[in-house]
Formats: structure tokens, C-alpha cells, sequence
């Protein structure tokens, strides 16, 4: 059997992929019991079965949506926000993850700063609906010029495809490295949480931080790290105190 | 006029008689008095990190010229010279004073032999002085640190005069809590005639504790430590015990020291010029800079940790001393009606661990998170007034109080805490509904200090989405799309594709830029044209002038093929150059022929030479 090129190419491609899409299905049962523990108002069984769901099956949006609702009904406000964050990062258009977020964060106090309408543009789409979009732009020129191999386009239709594909990229570009700050971010979990001003137990403080706050990591010094939040604001705040949207491996 | 000037005239003819007069009278005894030296030091003992003067006087002379001898384990440095004139009882002297700086290297027993001095051309010698250098005044800091030499404190059994500069760190307590603010002086102690910059404020070298940077003027004043005055620069700061322990710890302060240079006497005058001065030395000499370390003592200092004993719910890491003060405003109000709160904490101690005096929870009062304030008549962080203003609403007309607020703290001197309650304030409050419950008297803050009131409700949050009922796809890891492997996988496919297209695409872009190709299309084009002229010959059915058209098109084709005169192409050339090609040969031929004899065709014929022509001359490119 004579092997094409082509033929060894895509199996190639699928023994890469495989083992990194393969998953194992959460075992439904143990969700609807969870479910059935927020529905009678048992917001901490039901939390504690999303918790385990997550711990041996990994993560899944819907598990992380439901806990969030959970940890928002029971008052964790870091644990909701940082639990809905990490659900966005999976499904970014997700409306209803998107909108409790927003009622939550909002009933909280947890406003973010003003922002420009540049920042408020890039701002529209999740940081991996841009990286789409760029490759998206790529695989636009790809097709247009393998079809210049076997047609004839017209000269302009190459060149706006091209152009089009260019300027996707680039605004793929410039959206990722706004979004990208915010993808690596952490979620203050601790409601007495307070920014210092030096990295030691009992040092002045800088001011309070509300729990759900979302904040970027600057520097780390011993169980402290130097965080800057969603407001500008900058200090020296306990480890233990945040947690990161993107759980370390 | 003549009266004011004649007395003018008078005083100076006295002046002038009375210095002839004296001229006159006076011997040269200067330069006649017996010639003398004596040398003398300071201090017969002294240590290695002080001096000692060594002066040398020369009598009967009014210029000397000293040979400083060479020594082992000190140096002599000549510092000034100065003369003098005296006249007693008519009679003139001179004296001449030479000042040098003595150092020693080692602590021993050492002299310094006789020193030459040569004045009006005799050579005289000083008597050997021996003298004692001990060790170090204070050695448990002193080492050299970079080029820089660290100078400490004096030590209480040394004698002449004490250090050159040292720092001390007064007011500060021996035991103190963790989290404390002590209030400390520091002074900076400069011998006076000591020279030197400060590069840096004082810095506190060990752990523990942190002081803040310290940005204000020191104040400078003059104290006298044993028997020597210094210059004393003291700042006013606090220290914050931020670690639990027995700390050591010390103060350094970098500095600039100034030494005064001899100048080199480069004047015509030599030696005895006018210029070879110690006020010249100091106004022109210069100055030699050496870097100087300025040490504390150390000093030990223990921080406790604060006592679970007793720990009030209310505390929330104040130490120090402080009086709360509570007032509203305004004290009628209608249910509903917003009340301004004010709690006032004033004293001294950490002040950014002041939080506002939590209100009781009640179910007849509405609260808002406080806002603060801090304002310090000495603009320090260790003392003033931190005032909170809250926004209060009374929710039922049965209230006729404010109820007393408390507000705990750590008093570090007592060692133990205390909590101070206010006095409940008499409010009215009528019973006429305000449907608004906006805290309107009250500056609301962008980031209150206080965590606001949660909007949980024990039945939860209102207007929640519905749980989603799948779980949707697990995975093992969030990552970003871009770190995907099919996408990138992908995206590297789309890419390598992208690469390869532009790089076949690129090498026919140049080939089509190459000179073969330019040449092949300019013959191309050039056939075009000639072919043009045939077929309008043909057209015409014109025999000769069809015929001329073929042959100049051959040759106009073939010189640009050959690259020669198309003109200079006969059928020789054709019939040796294109023998694989014999129909345009034989076209050629007759064409070449018709030139000269003329020649007629038929449509037909000239129809199928026109296309041989084009056909085999296309071949050719």
C-alpha cells in the first residue's frame, strides 16, 4: 500500500493531537447530585460536590459555573469570581457565565476603572476569540494562495483577501497583548485581605482590598506577592490571600 | 577749604618722621638673633586611629627650609607653617612655627628622630621625641569597607577627644511589640574642623525592624563630648518592629571626607614666597576626598509578639496610645434621613492599623462604610487624629440613641489592651417615612476602608442565572487557545504553506527578471511587429513588397537571436546556422532572390509562407 504524502500528514497530525483532546467524562450522577443540593438551598454540599467533580475530572464550565453560583450564594465572593473567570476561560461567550459575574461583582462593589474607549474596544472579545481571529486572518491567505495554484483569482481578489488577512492578524495582535494581562490574572479569595506597603507580617498597611478583586502579579518576596489591581492600586499582599485564574499544573 | 587740607598735609610728614625714626633706630636684630629650633608633640600617646601635632619652631629666622625625614610605622605630613614678628622692648625677633600631622600605623613605642632644618644657610637638628601609640580607641566596627574607612563611636575609656564622627540612636526601647511605631533620634556626631559631605542619611543595617526613608533636613547643632565639640546632625524618625525576636542592629551613614592638600610651591620665590602660606593652602590647596563610613554601636533591641491574653474581638492591631471621640450630626432626623457619624481617634501609635469603631449590628439602624481621614499637627505618621465619618440611617422611630462605640488597642507601655467605649449620643428620631436611603450627607469614597455590607441574603443572590446542567468538555489544564496543539498545529501547517507558495512565487518573479527573458520577450514583441508588416503585404497580395517584409522580418529575428547586423544575414548564414530548419531557409532564399530578380506569388503561396514564418521563427525564441 503506497502511503501518500498527504495521508501521512494527517495521521501524523492526529497521533499529535489525540492524547491532548482525549478526556475523561464527568461522571454525571455526582453532577446531579450537586445540582440537586444547590436547588434545595444546600449551597455547601453543593459546593464541596463541584469541588470533588473538579478535582478528578479536571476542569469543565459547567462544573465551574455551578460552583461559582454556589460560592456566590453562600457569600465567597473571591471564590465565585475567580470560579466564573476560570469558566469564561473555557467558554468566553457565554452569557450566562459573563452576566453573573457581572451581577456579582456589581452587588460587591467590585468596580473596575474607568476605562478608554480603545481599551473598552479591545475589551470585546476574550483573549482566545482574538487568537482565533488571527488565525482565522492566516488561514484566509493560506487558501487564497493555494487556490492561486490550481485558479486563476482575479489579481484584486488576492490582494484584498491578502490584505484583509493581514489586518486581522494584526489586530489579532494588538487584542492579545491586551487581553493577556488579564488571562494570567489572580482573584483575592481572602475577605480580610489588606495590601501593605512591605512585605512582612505586620507591616503598614496600604490600604484594603475587597475580596474578588481581581489583581496581576508584579514580584514575589517569601509568602508575599506584590500585586497591582483592577484600580491601579499596588501593594504587597499574602499568598495565601489570592489565587491564580489559571491553577498551576 | 585750604583749612581742611593743611592738617592733612601735617599728618602725613608725622607719619613719615616717625618711620625714618624708626628705621633708623631699629637694628636688624631679626637676622642677628641667635638661631634656634625646638619641636614638640602634642601628646606623648595617643591611638592609631587618632594623631598627634608635631610643632617645630625656628627662632632668630624669618624663612627655614624643613627635611621631614622618612619613617617606618608613622608619617609626618606638614599641615602649615607661619611666622611671626615680634618687637619687646624695642628689640625685633622672628619666629617661624611649622605644624605637622602625626600618624601612626601600629600601636608600639616610637620617636621621631631629629629633624634637619636649614635657615640662613645653617643647618640645625631638632631633639629625638619619643612618644607611644596604643591601639585603636574603638575596634569592634572599624574596618575598610570599599576604599572607605568606617569610623565609630568613641569608647568611654579612650582619652583625647574621642572619634572623628559616630552616630547614636537615642530614645529607642530596649522591649517593644511586634507591630509597634517607636519614635527614635538619631544623631550624626562630626568632630568640629572635621570636613565632610554627607552621601547618604543614616540607614538602619539589620532585621527586624524598618525604619522609613528619611527625605527632611536634619537639624544641626554643636554638643561637646568629653573634651571635644562636634557638630551634631539629628533627625527625628520612628522605627517599625515588623518581626518577632532579639534584633542587633546598627546605623551606618556614608560620607565624603574632606582632607586639605599642601599645594606644590611652583612660585619663583621658592620657599620664601609671599604665597607659600597655610591661608593660600586653604583657599587654593584643594582638597583630597576620601570616603568615610559612619557607624553606630550595636544596639539590641527585643520585640515581643503581642499577648493573646486578653485580646479584645474589637482589636484590630492599633498599638499605641489613643481617645475616641464620637459626635453626629445632624441629632433630629426623620426615619430614613441619613445621620453623619463622626468617630475621631486621636494619639499616638501605628495609625494605618486604626480602623473605624465597628457600629452594633442592629436591625433598626441602615449603616454605610466609613470614610477616613488622617491629619498630624507635627506632619508625622506616629501621632495626630484619624477622624471616620460614617454615613447612619435610623430605620425605626423607637431609637432615641447612638449607641456607644468601641474601639480597641494595644497600650504598649501598660502591656495589656484596652478598649475605650464612647458615650451614647441622644438622637430624635420622628416617624415620618423618607423613602430615599441614599447617604447624601456623606462623601461617599471610590474604595471605602471599611468591607461594605455584602448583598447576601441568607436566601442568596437574587437574579442568578440557572445552573447549567451539563458539565460541558474537561480538561486536564486551562490553557490558551494559541497554546492548543491542534490549532497550532494548524496555524504551523497554514504557515509552512504560506512560506513554501511565497518562495516558488518569488522565483518566478525573478526569473521573469532575468536578462534571457527580457531578450526572449523583446524578440517576441519585435516578431510581432514584423509579422504586422507581412500581413499587411499580403493583404495587398503585393508580391516583391510581401517578399522584402519576409526577408527583413528573418533577418531583424535572427540578428536579435544571433545577436549580430540583421542586414549583414544571408542565406550562407541561414543554410549553416539553421540546417534543422530547411522551409525557412528556402523562404529566406526566395525572398533573397525576389531582392534581386523580383519574383510573383499567388495568395495561396504567400499565405503559406506567412504562416512557415511565423511558425518557425517562434520556434526559435
Amino acid at each position: 500500500m503506497k502511503l501518500t504524502l498527504s495521508t501521512f500528514l494527517l495521521i501524523t497530525l492526529a497521533l499529535v493531537i489525540m492524547p491532548f483532546t482525549a478526556s475523561a467524562a464527568v461522571d454525571t450522577s455526582r453532577f446531579q447530585e450537586a445540582n440537586s443540593a444547590y436547588s434545595r438551598n444546600d449551597y455547601s454540599s453543593a459546593a464541596e460536590g463541584y469541588e470533588s467533580l473538579l478535582k478528578e475530572y479536571g476542569y469543565s464550565p459547567g462544573v465551574l459555573y455551578n460552583l461559582a453560583n454556589s460560592y456566590a450564594q453562600l457569600g465567597s465572593i473571591g471564590k465565585a469570581v475567580l470560579n466564573y473567570e476560570r469558566a469564561l476561560r473555557l467558554t468566553p461567550g457565554d452569557s450566562d457565565i459573563s452576566g453573573n459575574l457581572q451581577l456579582v461583582r456589581h452587588n460587591n462593589g467590585l468596580f473596575a476603572a474607568e476605562t478608554s474607549f480603545s481599551e473598552q474596544l479591545l475589551h470585546m472579545m476574550s483573549m482566545n476569540q482574538w487568537v482565533g481571529l488571527g488565525g482565522l486572518g492566516l488561514f484566509a491567505i493560506t487558501c487564497v494562495l493555494l487556490s492561486t495554484l490550481r485558479f486563476k483569482p482575479a489579481k484584486a481578489t488576492v490582494t484584498l483577501v491578502i490584505s484583509c488577512g493581514i489586518i486581522l492578524i494584526v489586530l489579532s495582535a494588538t487584542g492579545i497583548s491586551a487581553r493577556h494581562k488579564d488571562w494570567n490574572c489572580s482573584v483575592v479569595i481572602d475577605s480580610k485581605a489588606r495590601l501593605q506597603i512591605s512585605p512582612f507580617e505586620g507591616a503598614a498597611t496600604a490600604g484594603e482590598i475587597k475580596e474578588g478583586r481581581k489583581v496581576t502579579l508584579k514580584k514575589e518576596h517569601g509568602e508575599y506577592l506584590f500585586v497591582e489591581d483592577e484600580t491601579g492600586r499596588t501593594g504587597w499582599i499574602a499568598a495565601a490571600a489570592i489565587e491564580p485564574v489559571i491553577p498551576e499544573r | 577749604m585750604r583749612i581742611n587740607i593743611l592738617p592733612k598735609h601735617i599728618a602725613t610728614c608725622v607719619f613719615v618722621l616717625l618711620s625714618a625714626l624708626l628705621l633708623i633706630t631699629a637694628r636688624p636684630s631679626a637676622s642677628v638673633a641667635e638661631l634656634s629650633v625646638a619641636a614638640t608633640l602634642s601628646s606623648a600617646t595617643f591611638s592609631v586611629d587618632e594623631g598627634a601635632q608635631l610643632t617645630i619652631t625656628v627662632n632668630g629666622s624669618r624663612s627655614a627650609d624643613v627635611q621631614i625625614p622618612e619613617t617606618g610605622n608613622f608619617d609626618i605630613y606638614q599641615r602649615g607653617k607661619s611666622s611671626q614678628v615680634n618687637m619687646i622692648n624695642g628689640e625685633f625677633s622672628s619666629s617661624i612655627t611649622i605644624t605637622c600631622l602625626l600618624r601612626a600605623y601600629e600601636p608600639g613605642r616610637y620617636s621621631i628622630p631629629p629633624i634637619t632644618i636649614v635657615a640662613d644657610k645653617k643647618t640645625l637638628l631638632t631633639e629625638e621625641i619619643p612618644f607611644e601609640v596604643t591601639a585603636a580607641a574603638q575596634s569592634s566596627r572599624r574596618s575598610n569597607i570599599g576604599s572607605g574607612t568606617a569610623v565609630s563611636p568613641p569608647s568611654p575609656d579612650t582619652d583625647s577627644g574621642g572619634s572623628a564622627a559616630f552616630i547614636t540612636l537615642s530614645k529607642a526601647k530596649q522591649k517593644s511589640y511586634v507591630g509597634e511605631i517607636v519614635p527614635v533620634e538619631i544623631k550624626a556626631y562630626f568632630k568640629q574642623g572635621l570636613r565632610a559631605n554627607l552621601n547618604s542619611a543614616p540607614e538602619i543595617i539589620g532585621d527586624g525592624l524598618v525604619m522609613p526613608q528619611l527625605h527632611e533636613q536634619p537639624r544641626q547643632t554643636q554638643e561637646r563630648v568629653g573634651a571635644a565639640t562636634y557638630s551634631v546632625l539629628t533627625w527625628q524618625t520612628t522605627l517599625s518592629n515588623i518581626k518577632e525576636g532579639r534584633h542587633t542592629i546598627h546605623l551606618e551613614l556614608n560620607a565624603t571626607q574632606l582632607i586639605p592638600q599642601r599645594r606644590t610651591s611652583t612660585s619663583l620665590f621658592g620657599q620664601r614666597s609671599p604665597f607659600d602660606d597655610d591661608l593660600f593652602d586653604s583657599v587654593f590647596g584643594g582638597y583630597k576626598q576620601k570616603p568615610i563610613k559612619v557607624t553606630s554601636e550595636d544596639i539590641t533591641l527585643e520585640i515581643m509578639p503581642l499577648p493573646e491574653e486578653g485580646r479584645p474581638d474589637t482589636f484590630t492591631g492599633a498599638i499605641g496610645n489613643f481617645a475616641l471621640h464620637t459626635s453626629a450630626d445632624p441629632l433630629q432626623a426623620e426615619i430614613g434621613e441619613p445621620l453623619t457619624l463622626t468617630m475621631e481617634i486621636s494619639g499616638s501609635g501605628n495609625f494605618d492599623r486604626v480602623e473605624a469603631p465597628s457600629f452594633p449590628d442592629s436591625a433598626d439602624w441602615k449603616t454605610y462604610s466609613p470614610s477616613s481621614t488622617f491629619t498630624s499637627p507635627e506632619n508625622t505618621t506616629y501621632s495626630g487624629e484619624k477622624q471616620f465619618v460614617q454615613a447612619i440611617v435610623a430605620k425605626s422611630p423607637a431609637i432615641n440613641q447612638i449607641p456607644s462605640l468601641s474601639f480597641s488597642y494595644f497600650d504598649p507601655d501598660q502591656g495589656r489592651y484596652i478598649t475605650t467605649n464612647s458615650q451614647p449620643i441622644p438622637i430624635t428620631v420622628t416617624g415620618k417615612t423618607t423613602v430615599p436611603l441614599q447617604p447624601s450627607a456623606v462623601q461617599a469614597r471610590p474604595e471605602p476602608q471599611q468591607e461594605p455590607q455584602p448583598a447576601v441574603s441568607p436566601e442568596g443572590i437574587a437574579g442568578l442565572a440557572p445552573l447549567h446542567l451539563e458539565t460541558g468538555k474537561s480538561v486536564a489544564t486551562i490553557i490558551p487557545l494559541y497554546r492548543s496543539p491542534l490549532f497550532l498545529a494548524v496555524m504551523l501547517l497554514c504557515l509552512a504553506i504560506i512560506i513554501v507558495l511565497s518562495v516558488l512565487r518569488l522565483q518566478k518573479v525573478r526569473a521573469q527578471h532575468s536578462p534571457d527573458e527580457t531578450r526572449k520577450r523583446q524578440l517576441q514583441k519585435t516578431l510581432q511587429d514584423s509579422l504586422t508588416a507581412v500581413e499587411a503585404a499580403l493583404a495587398k497580395e503585393d508580391s516583391t513588397a510581401f517578399l522584402a517584409a519576409v526577408r527583413s522580418t528573418i533577418q531583424a529575428h535572427l540578428g536579435g537571436l544571433w545577436k549580430c547586423e540583421p542586414s549583414a544575414i544571408t542565406s550562407a548564414n541561414l543554410s549553416k546556422n539553421l540546417a534543422h530548419s530547411p522551409e525557412l531557409l528556402a523562404i529566406f532564399t526566395t525572398a533573397e532572390q525576389a531582392a534581386y530578380s523580383g519574383a510573383s506569388l499567388s495568395r495561396e503561396t504567400m499565405q503559406d509562407y506567412a504562416q512557415t514564418l511565423k511558425t518557425e521563427l517562434v520556434k526559435l525564441i
